[in-house]
């Protein structure tokens, strides 16, 4: 687990690396800005619903295995 | 073309998201600038009435500029530009200003004479007026510059 919002625990960050894609790329797939995905990875934002599906869907995994209530 | 994680791709991509900032940091810096003399009367640009056209035309350029690279992107690639978080950034800062404006709004008209009032007063309020909303306009845009630059870690 990466750093967390206070809402929010998320597991983008190692789950991206695993996928061996970059932020940039990752962006690319979900439309959304680099600075959004590491925004999203620090926990400093936390996405929409439309966005966390799109990130999903482009890491082949649920948005379960990413995000989690704290 | 590869250097490390630098590619052409995203030295290009990263000017992209940049030049915004660029137009938008400059715009309000300029905006900032002409509150701050307009509101304290220290005015460091001599015979500033020649250029009080500077700031409204600066922001009406940018305006363009913006609109053109956002109209002329692809549907992707003004979705990545202009994206969720960038959107809630802009309603934050909109709410901010909302809130800043009313407040100065408040306490210039507070601070009036209304007894005496004469048209050098008004004069003098309306330049109030404009400087307030120029130092709050520049001062939105310089937050959303500095949080779109200073926002990242680990990058």
């Amino acid at each position: 687990m990466g750093n967390h919002h206070k809402n929010l625990l998320n597991n983008l960050g190692e789950l991206r690396k695993s996928a061996g894609l970059t932020q940039q790329e990752l962006s690319e797939s979900a439309e959304v800005s680099r600075k959004s995905i590491n925004a999203i990875e620090n926990g400093i934002y936390v996405p929409s619903t439309v966005l966390a599906l799109k990130i999903a869907k482009t890491l082949n995994c649920s948005v379960e295995d990413l995000f989690k209530l704290p | 073309m590869r250097y490390g994680k630098f590619t052409l791709h995203f030295i290009l991509k990263e000017l992209e998201m940049n030049l915004r900032n660029i137009i938008l940091g400059l715009c309000g810096f300029i905006s900032l600038a002409f509150g701050f003399m307009l509101l304290t009367g220290w005015y460091f640009v001599p015979n500033i009435n020649e250029y009080m056209w500077v700031p409204g035309t600066v922001t009406l350029v940018s305006w363009v500029i913006l609109s053109v690279l956002y109209n002329s992107a692809s549907k992707k690639e003004a979705n990545i530009l202009y994206d969720e978080m960038v959107i809630q950034r802009y309603y934050q800062l909109m709410s901010l200003g909302y809130v800043l404006l009313n407040i100065g709004v408040f306490i210039l008209f507070s601070i009036q004479d209304w007894q005496n009032w004469s048209f050098e007063l008004a004069q003098n309020l309306i330049l109030n007026l404009s400087g307030l909303m120029f130092l709050i306009w520049g001062l939105l845009l310089t937050i959303f510059v500095i949080k779109d630059i200073t926002g990242e870690k680990n990058g």
